[in-house]
Order: structure tokens, then C-alpha cells, then sequence
């Protein structure tokens, strides 16, 4: 199974400033932080407003499973750049880049991408 | 009184009559034409929603215990002006009669523009969006707002208080095959802030695009 080759990536992308930042969850981000990558496995899609979030299985280190939240842009904005609701299926691998939550599992995702490159969505 | 001075009369009073009624202005059709071409987007995709405020100490006071947690939107709750406007949500124009519609498709705002002349009548409530008059300055639409509801003007807490004004200068501009619109809007709020404060965005035309439904959802976060 996929999820079994999940793992979670830390890297420091050297993004510089906070382009793309933008919407009205960023007090709830650190946008100070460098941004990490994370790559798990689908358990949810919500595609909503104002706020589209992917649900991911993240393996770790150790063998266990933590649940990390990513959030992405308007639900709008990503129809008109192509993406629909059944764009991103449970069980699909999906790595996704941005800042990291202030608390908790999450990330404010600058970058999705599903399938090794098959469906992208940046900003 | 003979004729000749009941002629003089009525002319001086319909010249009287007609300096005090409220003036419409009247548009460039081809200017009407471009407004209602389409739908607008921001050329803004990210990252400019930092405004410098000049702030009062009773703004400063307000803009420090705003809570991010109890911000209406993420309870859905349509913004008002002028954080409608700063969402830099996707628009559209209509006008029928004296009448310009605005549809913002960020939280489904809807705002309504009076291009009569007239001034706020007496009574006026103060709402989210507040009571807008619109005129035309050769091809520019101006639109003053006043009686504002108290709120935010920006989503991380910039204060907004019933005596804030706004001026939106409106205009189109074609460069190349594209057409594109600016718009300067310009705050005052003698409460919360110190003198004016203008800030300008750009907004390219895509004639295919509707507005979409926002149907938002209530959202949820980790303290």
C-alpha cells in the first residue's frame, strides 16, 4: 500500500518572503518559519470556501501515522485553474509545501501536488 | 404685476430650482460597455494584504485587542466595505437607471451604488457596506461612502469605525488587447486613523468568467 511508502520531508526551501500568503488563515501560520514539505496520504478532501483543505496520513520515523491538515487556497480560484471536486481521491499520494501551523499538524500550502506530479496546484 | 415680470420670475425661479437639484452625471457608453464586460480579477495573487494604517492610539488600542479567533469571516459572515474590496475577490458591474450593482464573489457580497446626485437622505442606518453615491468625472467613476457599520477594515483587524469615508476612483484602461481597470481607494476614519489613506489595485477584464457562488463554509481552526 501507498501509505506504507509515505514519509514525512522537512526541508528548508528557501522561499523567500511571503509571497502568496494571502488569505485569512495566515494568524494561524508561522510565516517566519521556513517552509516544510510534507507528503502522506489522502483520508479527506474538502473542496469548499473559503478554504480547500487535504486531509493526509503522514508515516513517520517510528512506524506511526500522524494526521497533518493542508490547507490551500479558495475552492474558486481552484476551479479556475482546473481542479474539481474528485481532483484529489482518498488514498492518492499528495505532497504539499507551505508554512507550518503555529499549533498542531498543519500546513498553509503554497504548493499541492498529486501523484508525483501528475495534478499541481501553486501560487 | 404685469406679464413681463411674471415671465422673469418663473425663469429665475426654474434657474434657482435647477442649481440647487441634485446633478446626475452622465457616462462614456463604451466606458459602461468595458465595466460590464465581464468579470474582474485582481492582478494581486498573493501577499498584499499588508497595509500600513496610520493609526490613531484609540485605532492602535483597537488594531492590538482585536482577536484573529473571533473574526466574523471565518463564521462566514459577509465583510462589508471596505474589506470587501480588500479580499480582492473577483467583480462584476451592472447598471440599471440610476443604479450601479457591485457583486463581489468573495462571501457573495452584494453592494449598491446611486448615480442620482442625491446625498445620504436624513436617516440613513449605518450597514457593512455603508450608503454609496456614485458620479461620473469625465471616463472616471467616483464613489463616496459613508455610514459604515464598525468592524475591521482588513481581515487582521485594521479597526473600522462609523465615521470612516472611502472614496473609490474608478477607471478602465486598455493596454495592448486587454483591458484593465484601476481603482484608488482612499480611508478616512477620524477615529482610528491619522489623515487619509490610499492604496490602488488592478484588476484585469475576463469577458468569459462568471462569478462563482462562494457557498462558504464556517471554518474551523487549532488554538
Amino acid at each position: 500500500m501507498r501509505s506504507l511508502t509515505a514519509f514525512v520531508i522537512f526541508s528548508v526551501l528557501l522561499v523567500c518572503g511571503r509571497a502568496g500568503a494571502h488569505h485569512s488563515s495566515i494568524p494561524w501560520y508561522d510565516l517566519e518559519a521556513d517552509q516544510i514539505t510534507v507528503t502522506g496520504v489522502v483520508t479527506e478532501f474538502q473542496f469548499i470556501n473559503p478554504h480547500v483543505y487535504v486531509i493526509l496520513d503522514v508515516l513517520q520515523a517510528d512506524g506511526s501515522i500522524e494526521e497533518w491538515r493542508i490547507e490551500s487556497t479558495s475552492k474558486n480560484r481552484m476551479i479556475r485553474a482546473g481542479w474539481a471536486e474528485d481532483s484529489i481521491r482518498v488514498g492518492q499520494s499528495v505532497t504539499a509545501t507551505g508554512f507550518p501551523a503555529r499549533s498542531g499538524n498543519g500546513i498553509d500550502s503554497e504548493k499541492i501536488v498529486v501523484e508525483g506530479g501528475l495534478l499541481e496546484w501553486g501560487r | 404685476m404685469n406679464r413681463v415680470k411674471i415671465v422673469a420670475l418663473a425663469v429665475i425661479f426654474s434657474v434657482g430650482i435647477a442649481l440647487i437639484a441634485p446633478k446626475p452625471s452622465f457616462a462614456n457608453p463604451e466606458v459602461i460597455d468595458a465595466l460590464t464586460a465581464g468579470v474582474w480579477r485582481s492582478l494581486v495573487t498573493g501577499g498584499t494584504n499588508e497595509y500600513d494604517f496610520p493609526l490613531t492610539p484609540l485605532g492602535q488600542q483597537r488594531f492590538e485587542s482585536f482577536r484573529l479567533d473571533q473574526d466574523p469571516s471565518l463564521r462566514c459572515e459577509p465583510p462589508g466595505m471596505p474589506r470587501a474590496f480588500y479580499h480582492l475577490s473577483p467583480m462584476d458591474f451592472s447598471f440599471e437607471g440610476n443604479t450601479l450593482t457591485i457583486r463581489y464573489e468573495t462571501m457573495d457580497v452584494v453592494r449598491t451604488v446611486r448615480i442620482d446626485g442625491a446625498s445620504a437622505p436624513a436617516g440613513t442606518q449605518h450597514t457593512p457596506n455603508g450608503y454609496s453615491v456614485g458620479r461620473w468625472d469625465g471616463d472616471s467613476l467616483i464613489i463616496d461612502t459613508t455610514h459604515l457599520s464598525a468592524g475591521e477594515t482588513t481581515r487582521d483587524g485594521y479597526p473600522k469605525s462609523g465615521a470612516m469615508t472611502l472614496r473609490e476612483v474608478i477607471r478602465v484602461e486598455q493596454r495592448a488587447d486587454l483591458m484593465y481597470l484601476i481603482e484608488s481607494v482612499t480611508i478616512t476614519d477620524s477615529e482610528n486613523f491619522q489623515g487619509a489613506f490610499t492604496s490602488v489595485n488592478e484588476f484585469a477584464l475576463e469577458p468569459d468568467w462568471d462569478l462563482l457562488t462562494f457557498d462558504c463554509n464556517p471554518t474551523e481552526y487549532l488554538q
